[in-house]
């Protein structure tokens, strides 16, 4: 086993980002005050889960539609918060809501097409960014997440396991290959 | 493609890193929470669903007992008691020893040509029968039946209407959805 390898095996060990105690994770002391009627945590919660929340919505609707959307889901989990079973599980059920939201959005809404820079008047997201944001999401549903909160939110792959409740081992495979995909579909030239 | 950099932002990766660039502005910008009650609710305890996940269906089970036992009750004012006697236990005549020339063959018990036991679900078809020798299609109700009818009518009503809005509802959904079709054509 090569250093590197025994190194990624350790980091893979390390105790979840943010946690506050060896014990209890931050997120599930937070929920716990947020019960009790502590607004200032759930404030805290918004802070932690909410780069996480706008990149899986990100990844499926409008960007223009995309920050109602967060705070909608915020607003349900919080009415939900009771019948969460599992605290510790949060990340993966804020992630599941995100996901029912996003889905929702197409239910209810016609179909729209963004508004071109000269005809909304105000300054639209760079053209090559678009682009890139177009072709990530004509990738398979479970690669376009991955890429989105690694390439847009700006997360490590242990960020996006913690945050999502998702394997290590899957995220890897997932920005492994969802960036083969998207260079393919952009044209660029793998190099190793 | 460097995997460290991708993985854990580590080391020298000027692919992805301008990918990253670009794909900034559409990065998540800071801002308040959504307003939420001050107030929060205490955590209701499951207890509560669980005792009226049962109590639900018992009541509607109570419900359609009741309904299915009313029309076959006779009135209060025309309770007539009637003695049916308990049916005979016949008593089996004991079969004298045999003498033992076929062992392999089981001795068998006399049976009654013609004879038939009468059931529990005979028994009270006959008490009806007897009770009600004309039933037509009315039936006297008491105050108490009359109001237990009503309401069970009004509840079923009501989910009636109900189901009506939800099919509407659906109905004009996919009406919509063809209409958005046909328009894309």
């Amino acid at each position: 086993m090569s250093n590197s390898e025994i190194a990624r095996n350790l980091f893979m060990l390390q105790p979840a980002v943010g946690a506050g105690s060896a014990d209890v994770p931050e997120e599930v002391r937070l929920i716990d005050r947020v019960q009790s009627g502590d607004r200032e945590a759930f404030t805290e919660i918004y802070r932690m889960f909410a780069p996480m929340v706008h990149g899986i919505v990100l990844a499926r609707v409008p960007h223009d539609e995309v920050q109602d959307i967060v705070q909608d889901v915020f607003f349900t989990a919080y009415n939900r918060l009771d019948a969460l079973r599992d605290k510790a599980a949060f990340g993966a059920w804020m992630a599941s809501i995100a996901r029912n939201r996003a889905a929702e959005f197409y239910r209810q809404s016609r179909p729209t097409e963004e508004l071109t820079e000269e005809i909304s008047g105000k300054s639209r997201p760079h053209a090559e960014a678009q682009e890139i944001l177009s072709a990530i999401r004509s990738l398979p549903e479970t690669y376009r997440e991955t890429l989105v909160l690694r390439l847009v939110e700006g997360m490590t792959g242990a960020e996006i396991a913690e945050r999502t409740g998702l394997k290590p081992e899957s995220v890897r495979v997932n920005l492994h290959r969802g960036m083969e995909l998207l260079r393919q579909k952009l044209g660029i030239r793998g190099r190793k | 493609m460097n995997d460290e950099y991708l993985w854990q932002k580590t080391g020298e990766d000027p692919e992805t890193r301008r990918l990253e660039d670009a794909l900034a502005v559409f990065r998540y910008r800071e801002d308040d929470p959504p307003a939420v009650p001050i107030a929060t609710k205490p955590p209701r305890t499951r207890r509560w669903r669980f005792a009226l996940a049962f109590a639900v269906p018992a009541f509607a089970a109570a419900a359609v007992a009741a309904v299915i036992w009313f029309p076959i009750t006779p009135p209060s004012d025309e309770v007539t008691f009637i003695y049916y006697p308990e049916p005979e236990i016949r008593e089996q005549p004991v079969a004298a020893p045999a003498p033992v020339t076929r062992p392999s063959e089981p001795a068998k018990q006399p049976v009654r040509r013609g004879e038939v036991q009468p059931t529990v679900a005979s028994l009270r078809h006959r008490a009806v029968t007897r009770l009600h020798p004309q039933r037509t299609g009315t039936v006297a109700l008491t105050e108490e039946e009359r109001y237990a009818y009503h309401q069970l009518m009004l509840a079923l009503s009501i989910s009636s209407s109900k189901l009506n809005i939800v099919r509407n509802t659906i109905n004009g959904v996919e009406q919509t959805d063809n209409d958005t079709k046909q328009n894309d054509r």
